[in-house]
């Protein structure tokens, strides 16, 4: 179990070595792979989402990691083609808020419940990431990157997750939901502050 | 028959091992043209992924025989040589296409009927083929070594990769290979959209 703890955050790593790495193909999957990590919001809404797939346990423990990259890649999509679309930065906070509060809450719907939730936040974070390509970027590369790292974000909450199986774990997951939640109030306040 | 496999698995290594042998910087131009040919679809992002993806699955066979990796050297060799002559119409939305299903079946860990397994094998080794045969250099394009490196590239590393997971489908690592198996979905569809447009 140790191992499976540790093994997404050596895999975060490799993101160090970019310096050094030469441009082109690489600075692509770079940039898209650094993106969801360099914003809080979407940092704390996968690791909800793994978070959530580990609270749950059964099948939505791969049903939520996998129904999010395919979701929000239908949001990519939609923001790289530019279609328009509204409230995407309240839909993100919203997710950070509502997954941190159905952890915090044990909230325990069924797997497919537990899926639609999460798809519904997912083309928010897909459309912001795909509307924020940079230009002169391979979309593809981009796109493959932030594919990734949402997926070892995933993997994180997840492993985390596992704490549950600790004693005292569920109470400290719980108490893990409720910082995320607190912490999308605080986004969700600076957006309508305009700040 | 799962003994054929784990032996095809072995037999992968040794090669792998054996072809690793030789320096690079001091290899003859055909023998970097035969390496280059065996490593060419594993390189090229759209080939690559359907063919991880691909060998993923196949490790996911009740039954263990090598029939899905003739299949898949039969059908990407095909492909390369298609996708040598010219680029085909209307194959990169397709590929797109493949991509996803290929991705969901992983993720989904989805078992065919052995035909059906063998169509899907088929299908989808043609359309790498055929990305990895658009994206080669010209001056590999007229040589049978770079075919046969991909066709050797083609039956060794899926059977390699199958070898590996075959006998290890832990719950960590089913959970892993669905993971996986929705990024080349998800990268597929994005892959899909964009050549949907640049087709249209």
């Amino acid at each position: 179990m140790r191992r499976f703890v540790l093994a997404p955050v050596f895999w975060l790593f490799p993101a160090l070595a970019y310096a050094h790495s030469a441009a082109g193909a690489v600075s692509g999957f770079g940039a898209g792979f650094l993106h969801p990590i360099t914003g809080v919001d979407h940092v704390l809404a996968m690791l909800a989402v793994g978070l959530w797939g580990a609270e749950l346990e059964g099948k939505a423990i791969w049903m939520l990691p996998i129904t999010f990259p395919l979701i929000m890649s239908l949001g990519a999509v939609a923001g790289i083609l530019g279609v328009p679309m509204i409230a995407v930065e309240i839909g993100i906070t919203a997710s950070v808020i509502v997954l941190g509060s159905v952890i915090a809450l044990n909230f325990r719907p069924n797997a497919g419940v537990a899926t639609a939730i999460v798809g519904c936040f997912a083309i928010f974070h897909g459309y912001a990431h795909g509307a924020e390509l940079p230009h002169q970027t391979s979309a593809f590369e981009f796109c493959t990157g932030f594919v990734v790292a949402t997926g070892m974000l995933h993997l994180c909450g997840i492993g985390v997750g596992l704490v549950t199986h600790l004693p005292h774990g569920l109470k400290v997951l719980r108490s893990g939901g409720a910082a995320i939640a607190t912490a999308g109030i605080v986004l969700a306040g600076r957006i309508l502050l305009g700040n | 028959m799962r003994i054929g496999v784990k032996a095809g698995a072995a037999l992968t290594a040794v090669l792998v091992l054996v072809a690793a042998e030789p320096a690079w910087a001091h290899m003859q131009f055909q023998s970097a043209v035969f390496y280059g040919g065996m490593l060419h679809a594993w390189i090229t992002p759209d080939s690559a992924l359907l063919l991880v993806a691909l060998s993923a699955w196949a490790s996911l066979a009740t039954d263990a025989e090598l029939l899905p990796y003739v299949t898949l050297t039969l059908g990407l060799t095909a492909g390369v040589a298609a996708g040598l002559l010219g680029p085909v119409p209307v194959f990169q939305p397709v590929a797109g296409v493949v991509t996803v299903a290929v991705g969901l079946l992983l993720a989904t860990q989805t078992r065919l009927s052995r035909a059906g397994g063998v169509g899907v094998t088929l299908v989808a080794a043609v359309v790498a083929g055929l990305a990895a045969g658009a994206d080669a250099a010209g001056d590999v394009k007229e040589s049978a070594l770079f075919m046969a490196g991909e066709a050797i590239g083609a039956f060794v590393f899926p059977l390699a990769i199958s070898g590996a997971l075959m006998d290890r489908q832990t719950r960590l690592v089913v959970l892993g290979l669905r993971i996986v198996g929705s990024w080349i979905a998800a990268i597929g569809l994005i892959l899909f959209a964009f050549r949907l447009k640049q087709a249209l």
